[in-house]
């Protein structure tokens, strides 16, 4: 057999050959070699703004510009949050193709007008659609591209923006969230829901918007996961710095897609995630005819684990609400 | 020089040829989802050029849910369009292509004719409570979240209920399930196809 090779050193080539593919996916399996692939970022939330009395603005009226103003002011102003040269994400709810279902672009008009006059470096506005929805068809339809393009501001379809990463939470049931990279770059995060109902995480306001700046294959996972606990790890990382809903028109009875629109006249803002999606969830039960709104607003899951994991405040009696008229 | 057993062998393999064929013909075909606007099935096949056009112009709008069907819908089947909600879900109805029809106006055999939107039915979802996350106790209701239709899915006791009736097909439920596996499959069930040789729907 000269020159060939013995069948016995076959073998052992194959076996050899076979434990190094074992012991190279075992390793890859057991995180090994994640180093610059598997790259897990971390998150630092900006902004010192975990209040322990934080105050909620509700302000009611029909001009929707000087509501948005008002409310804004009332929880200190937009300087407070928004210095010069910072990079903001504007992440309004554009899940679906009905008007009715998204945020009205009234309000993120005069949202942007506002951000705009603290003179930060960059303004984006960013969504991805509901899973099954295209998220730039949206924007469309619903009049958001025509607002945002015309105050100059950049809009963008997420879903249309491949690089996605990494991130660490401190949550319990996620440890890693896949999120949209743009999210990551910003400095700071301003939610602008429309208030509504969902049939799964009960409502739909400042926290759960921000399931927009997840990956398809993410959003799906959290169901699965367990949606309410998810929500609640996702803000531990991705907390909106200021969160102003529009509840000009509240989406009630069932949700998030299509329910029974009730004019709700309001604009309310806080920089307190919890705080507000409770003093929203309240104004939208009671707009149901609940009989204890307050109540069933502290037994919404995500509010309250939001609460236990220190994102936000949930004590009704630490939050000072702001009311006021706006004619 | 042939041997007799490689000559017995040449044999054997040309029977195998004309045998292969009338066995994969043979075959069972799939039952698949058209486009909006096709045309009854049996027309359907002798129109349909296999030329994938369709299947470009659905794919040009984005993701595109049609896909040529493969050998496993049937050899009768193959390169036929089929939607694959898996892909993206029909736009038809309630969507990007609503009152357009990018896959019908490119047809240039009339497999795929015009139809107005409220008669688009591509057939209705088929629900298999085994898989779904909300009877396992999770979660999920992004079946109803997502529906278009009003009334098609509603939510009882936090379990998705589905009205085939309602449900045009758009497989926006089955593409946005999140169970793997999914816990919902589009069939053709209920499908509003185009008569042959007058004006109408067949059900």
């Amino acid at each position: 057999m000269s020159g060939g090779i013995s069948r016995r050193r076959f073998v052992k080539l194959l076996g050899g050959a076979a434990a190094a593919i074992g012991l190279a996916s075992l390793g890859y399996s057991l995180g090994w070699f994640t180093a610059g692939e598997r790259a897990v970022l971390e998150r630092s939330i900006s902004g010192e703004s975990n209040l322990e009395r934080p105050l909620v603005s509700l302000v009611k009226g029909r001009d929707v510009d000087a509501m948005v103003r008002r409310a804004i002011k009332a929880i200190g102003g937009i300087e407070a949050l928004v210095s010069p040269g910072s990079r903001i994400l504007i992440k309004p709810n554009v899940g679906f193709n009905r008007p009715e279902a998204v945020t009205s672009p009234e309000v993120l008009r005069a949202v942007i007008e506002v951000v705009k006059d603290a003179d930060p470096k960059e303004i984006i506005v960013a969504e991805s659609a509901v899973r099954g929805y295209n998220t730039s068809n949206n924007f469309g339809v619903t009049g958001i591209a025509d607002v945002v393009r015309g105050l100059g501001i950049r809009l963008v379809d997420l879903d249309k923006s491949s690089e996605i990463v990494k991130v660490k939470t401190s949550g319990k049931l996620l440890g890693e969230v896949s999120v949209f990279k743009l999210a990551c770059d910003a400095d700071v995060i301003i939610s602008v829901p429309r208030l509504k109902r969902h049939s799964q995480a009960i409502v739909t306001i400042s926290m759960k918007n921000m399931m927009g700046i997840l990956p398809s294959d993410q959003k799906g996972m959290f169901h699965v996961l367990g949606l309410q606990q998810c929500i609640a790890d996702l803000n531990t990382v991705f907390r909106p710095d200021l969160a102003i809903v529009d509840a000009t028109e509240v989406m009630t009875v069932s949700g998030p897609g299509m329910g029974r629109m009730v004019p709700g006249e309001a604009i309310l803002a806080s920089r307190d995630p919890v705080a507000l999606d409770l003093i929203a969830a309240e104004y939208l039960f009671r707009l149901e005819g609940n009989e204890n709104p307050l109540e069933t607003a502290l037994n919404v899951p995500h509010i309250k684990l939001a609460a236990e994991l220190g994102i936000g405040i949930n004590d009704p009696s630490r939050i000072r609400v702001v009311e006021e008229r706006v004619s | 020089m042939t041997t007799r057993r490689e000559l017995f062998r040449m044999v054997l393999g040309l029977l195998f040829i004309p045998l292969a064929g009338s066995f994969l013909s043979m075959l069972p075909s799939r039952r698949v989802v058209r486009p909006p606007g096709a045309v009854d099935e049996k027309l359907f096949l002798e129109l349909c050029t296999r030329c994938g056009i369709c299947v470009d112009a659905c794919s040009s709008e984005g993701r595109g849910t049609l896909e040529p069907c493969g050998i496993l819908d049937g050899v009768s089947m193959m390169g036929t369009p089929k939607v694959n909600p898996l892909r993206a879900p029909c736009e038809a109805r309630y969507g990007i292509c609503e009152g357009r029809l990018p896959c019908v106006k490119s047809c240039p055999t009339g497999a795929l004719r015009w139809i107005e939107p409220e008669e688009i039915k591509l057939g209705s979802v088929s629900w298999s409570p085994g898989r779904c996350i909300a009877v396992l106790g999770g979660e999920c209701l992004v079946c109803a979240e997502v529906c278009p239709v009003p009334g098609a899915i509603t939510p009882r006791n936090g379990i998705p209920v589905f009205h085939s009736n309602r449900c045009v097909g758009c497989g926006r439920c089955v593409y946005a399930c999140p169970a793997d596996p999914k816990a919902l499959i589009l069939m053709p069930e209920g499908e509003r196809r185009h008569h042959w040789g007058r004006a109408g729907f067949s059900r």
